[in-house]
């Protein structure tokens, strides 16, 4: 961990850091692949500008939604606020932001006619990109901390030797980057949506795994349910479904005078 | 040469997956066991036990969080020369007088030489205790980023809530209403 980094007068949030540095990679990214499929770049940076400042606002809203009572001393209603907003601490901040994010992302593409699935290719990488930043941020704070153990592997947090869940992350979403990247060499070899589609499987089948490693993960009441796994597994069974959707009704094989 | 899997192909595997996922859930969830505050390690974390520290309080006596046992703690990280905690300073001594012996609340000052936080306190009218982590051993130990940070613990030493930034009175009222609740 290293949260502070003391430069001097100056002290650094180095997570703050981490993070921002990822949604600006990340962006950076998605517009020049942008351009690599006809979109405006400047489009696309403004887009995800747009989406990121909706998704911080509608995590916020959440916040102050499910602890209102905090606010207006209305604590049964607000508790019941809480209740159906927040199945699991703090995932109100996360599905209401991103929700947020891609209602704006959504409107802005449709009003600035951009085509959406190209889009989608176009952020993918992006979006692999700030999971990055995401992941070496829960390293430099110590969020995202996995359960205690005695492997080899393991990395010291605090008193004790943990689960390196964050350094899983970060190597995962590097990882499906590189796989995205491999993928998306010649968009024109792709159906439109394609890279979004194996994001969605990636990161989803990679937040199933790793979240049991975690000694900090939300559980839905006292089922033991760790709501993440849910979430990402309803992910990773909807990615599966699209290519479902878009899969021929039955397997051909192509001829060489097909191929040619 | 390879075939893509035609769709119900896909449909099969989606299936499994979603088989297999559920029961990979099912295996994995936290036991019962593991979910009992009392079960779990100590953490700075909602649900697991604060953990315990001792400090040399401004008075010159130790003070360990383990002595307050049986009251809610307002946890509170701060700095005199931090701004916001300067802002929420009148809060916490506000809901101090208020809580008197049902509750605590506790300064934890940070790296800091104690004639000035001494000298701080006076001039604020800070009656609360205040502790000295001079090595920021404690403020590790909770994974304190910024000040104030402030953690709320039950009267069983779980914490129950963490808050970065200023506090304000209604906020503090609020959580240590809260606190105080008996559990069912």
């Amino acid at each position: 961990m290293l949260p502070l980094l003391q430069i001097g007068p100056f002290t650094l949030r180095t997570p703050g850091l981490a993070l921002l540095g990822g949604l600006w990679l990340g962006l950076e990214m998605a517009s020049r692949e942008g351009v690599r499929r006809g979109i405006d770049g400047d489009r696309i940076y403004a887009l995800g500008l747009y989406t990121i400042l909706a998704g911080a606002a509608g995590a916020r809203l959440a916040f102050v939604l499910v602890n209102l009572g905090m606010y207006l001393h209305l604590s049964p209603w607000t508790q019941a606020i809480g209740a159906i907003l927040a199945p699991a601490g703090g995932t109100e901040i996360a599905w209401i932001g991103a929700l947020s994010a891609l209602g704006v992302a959504v409107f802005l593409a449709r009003r600035w006619k951009l085509p959406l699935l190209v889009l989608v290719d176009a952020f993918a990488p992006g979006i692999a990109v700030c999971a990055i930043g995401i992941g070496l941020a829960n390293l430099l704070s110590g969020d995202y901390y996995g359960v205690e153990t005695s492997a080899p592997w393991g990395i010291e947090m605090g008193a004790a030797r943990r689960q390196p869940t964050q350094v899983l992350f970060v190597l995962t979403a590097i990882a499906i980057f590189f796989i995205l990247r491999r993928l998306g060499r010649d968009p024109a070899a792709r159906d439109p949506g394609f890279l979004g589609q194996v994001l969605l499987v990636a990161l989803s089948l990679a937040i199933l795994l790793i979240e049991p490693l975690r000694e900090d993960s939300p559980v839905v009441g006292t089922s033991g349910i760790r709501i993440w796994q849910v979430i990402a597994l309803s992910g990773l069974v909807a990615g599966l479904a699209t290519f479902a959707l878009r899969a021929p009704a039955a397997a051909t094989a192509a001829t060489p005078e097909e191929k040619t | 040469m390879k075939l893509p899997p035609s769709r119900s192909g896909w449909i099969v595997i989606t299936v499994l997956v979603a088989a297999f996922g559920g029961a990979w859930i099912g295996l994995t969830r936290v036991q019962a066991g593991e979910a009992n505050p009392n079960g779990r390690p100590p953490s700075p974390n909602i649900g697991h036990p604060a953990p315990d520290f001792t400090l040399p309080a401004l008075s010159g006596e130790s003070l360990s969080l383990s002595d307050l046992r049986g009251r809610p703690v307002v946890l509170n990280f701060w700095a005199t020369w931090c701004g916001p905690c300067r802002v929420e300073i009148p809060a916490l001594e506000a809901a101090s007088q208020a809580a008197g012996s049902q509750g605590v609340i506790l300064g934890v000052n940070v790296q800091e030489d104690p004639e000035r936080v001494m000298a701080f306190a006076a001039e604020l009218g800070i009656t609360y205790p205040i502790v000295l982590d001079a090595s920021a051993e404690v403020a590790r130990l909770y994974r304190v980023n910024g000040f104030p940070t402030t953690y709320f613990i039950d009267p069983q030493g779980v914490v129950a809530g963490v808050f970065h930034g200023p506090l304000n009175a209604p906020l503090l009222e609020t959580r240590l209403m809260e606190l105080s609740a008996p559990t069912r």
